[in-house]
């Protein structure tokens, strides 16, 4: 059985929100960059090398976090969208379209 | 990592500071969004208007979603708790790093490049001898470094497991990032207890000599000049002509009447005499990472004479030991340590101090008889003919630790020889 006293607006704010954060998210990959900017370190001080090294994994990461948010939010404003007072239709399609 | 002096020395701190202070800033926003997820998306989601397959998928995928948030903003506080550390124990090392070379400048002592500390010789005060300081300073060296080679230790591990991303079990992610957190967090604490290990200034220093008064007292024109020439004429070719160069030298060096600083190297003295080359191993003994020092001790070679040349030399002689011994990437120990040795240039009565005499002085003799006592020889200081001075040497050395091979020893008993 599914329940539909949820709104489409409710839904289509929920993800605007997931939207707005998971860009949110991405911009702090760009963030990194200049938390990298550490000049080269003289050879025998490991610290400022591999802060160097792990920094584009954290870009490629918080890149891929913001962009599973912003795909989320694109599922549920998809599911907004496509509301009808059909409940069944809407269950399978919102599902589809969620998983 | 092993780190040298001028990787430490160079090392721009402000720009990890900078570095720091950007991480800090994602994870605060990471930790702002969090909040923003959970109250903008996840609530409304989750709230019981909405259910059935549609809904339960979507909130799902939501919940997956914020614990990788949840991860991510763990791990942050990883990378800036790393950061942290590496900017204090960096800081504190490049700190205590500065106060030695001043302490090394401000008794004309030089430091190489590398590191490492030397005597320009010249006239020094006698009771505050050039080496003094030297090795001071050498000790804080050498700690700055340890230092900064526990910090890049003990930090550089936490940033790269702090990249354990992308794994497909979520929760198994989740938990490593609170062990990983709590295990920084245990790292993070030592820092204040390898800080409190920079210590400036050196150990207490064996009581010697004192200076004895220069030019007071009027010449005895036939009982001095005799004795000069006797050590001028004979003493000090019959050192050269054993070989005994460097008694030879100090000896002469005494009767030039110059009163400036002799320079030794000990490491001619650890050679030539095995059995302080054995103390100063003992020194380190089984290894293991971590600084070491001797403080200021003596050593007197007793009845073991391996070297005559530095027995007529310097007779006993005091020494001092500071050293680290580190581990590379690959398990490999390294060892770096100075050794410093000073000696009052001095004749005269047994070193009494605190009413004990600390140091015998032996007439010279032939065959039992004193040929030239040693209140003749101070006599010679005492009314400006000759004059005393302060030898102080240093060395450095570095090594594998493990890859020394023993000194070979050699005995020599002999008695009744002169001491200075």
């Amino acid at each position: 059985m599914s329940g539909y006293q949820v709104t489409p607006g409710t839904l289509h704010d929920a993800g605007q929100a997931a939207i707005r954060i998971g860009n949110d998210i991405a911009a702090q990959a760009d963030r990194v960059d200049g938390a990298s900017d550490v000049p080269p370190a003289p050879a025998g001080l490991g610290v400022g090398d591999t802060l160097r090294t792990v920094d584009p994994l954290w870009r490629q990461h918080l890149r891929a976090v913001g962009a599973d948010m912003r795909t989320t939010g694109e599922k549920l404003n998809a599911t907004a969208g496509n509301y009808t007072n059909n409940e069944l239709a809407n269950s399978q399609a919102f599902a589809a379209i969620l998983s | 990592m092993l780190v040298d002096f001028q990787s430490l020395q160079n090392f721009d701190l402000n720009r990890l500071m900078t570095a720091q202070q950007d991480w800090s800033a994602i994870e605060d926003a990471l930790g702002e969004q969090s909040v923003d997820y959970e109250q903008s998306v996840a609530a409304p989601v989750n709230d019981g208007t909405w259910t059935g397959t549609a809904a339960t998928d979507a909130q799902r995928r939501v919940a997956r979603s914020l614990d990788k948030m949840v991860a991510t903003t763990q791990y942050l506080d990883t990378v800036r708790q790393a950061l942290d550390g590496a900017v204090t124990g960096i800081g504190a090392a490049q700190a205590h790093l500065r106060r030695g070379l001043e302490l090394a400048a401000g008794h004309d002592v030089a430091v190489s490049g590398d590191g490492l500390t030397s005597l320009s010789g010249g006239s020094v005060p006698w009771y505050d001898p050039q080496v003094l300081a030297a090795m001071d300073a050498q000790r804080m060296i050498y700690q700055a470094q340890f230092m900064a080679y526990n910090t890049d230790r003990d930090f550089v591990p936490i940033l790269n497991y702090a990249t354990k991303f992308g794994t497909s079990d979520q929760g198994q992610w989740l938990a490593d990032a609170e062990n990983d957190l709590a295990a920084t967090q245990q790292v993070t604490e030592l820092l204040p207890n390898q800080m409190s290990g920079l210590s400036a200034g050196g150990p207490p220093v064996r009581p010697d000599t004192d200076a004895q008064p220069y030019g007071v007292e009027l010449r005895l024109p036939l009982v001095d000049t005799a004795t000069f020439d006797e050590l001028f004429y004979g003493g000090v070719p019959y050192f050269a002509v054993h070989g005994w160069n460097n008694a030879a030298a100090l000896l002469l060096h005494w009767l030039l009447n110059t009163g400036a600083t002799a320079l030794v190297d000990p490491s001619e003295m650890m050679a030539a005499m095995p059995a302080f080359g054995a103390e100063v191993d003992q020194v380190f003994g089984p290894g293991g990472d971590g600084l070491y020092e001797t403080g200021w001790v003596n050593f007197s070679p007793g009845n073991d004479i391996q070297s005559e040349d530095w027995y007529y030399a310097l007779n006993d002689f005091r020494y001092r030991i500071v050293g680290m011994i580190r581990t590379d990437d690959h398990g490999n120990q390294y060892r770096d340590y100075t050794v410093g040795v000073k000696k009052p240039y001095v004749f005269g009565p047994d070193i009494v101090v605190g009413g004990q005499v600390v140091g015998h002085r032996h007439d010279i003799t032939v065959h039992g008889f004193p040929v030239i006592t040693q209140a003749a020889m101070e006599h010679l200081h005492l009314v400006g003919i000759a004059q005393n001075f302060i030898v102080q040497g240093i060395s450095h050395h570095s090594d594998r630790y493990g890859a020394i091979g023993t000194r070979p020893g050699q005995r020599a008993d002999r008695a009744g020889m002169p001491a200075v």
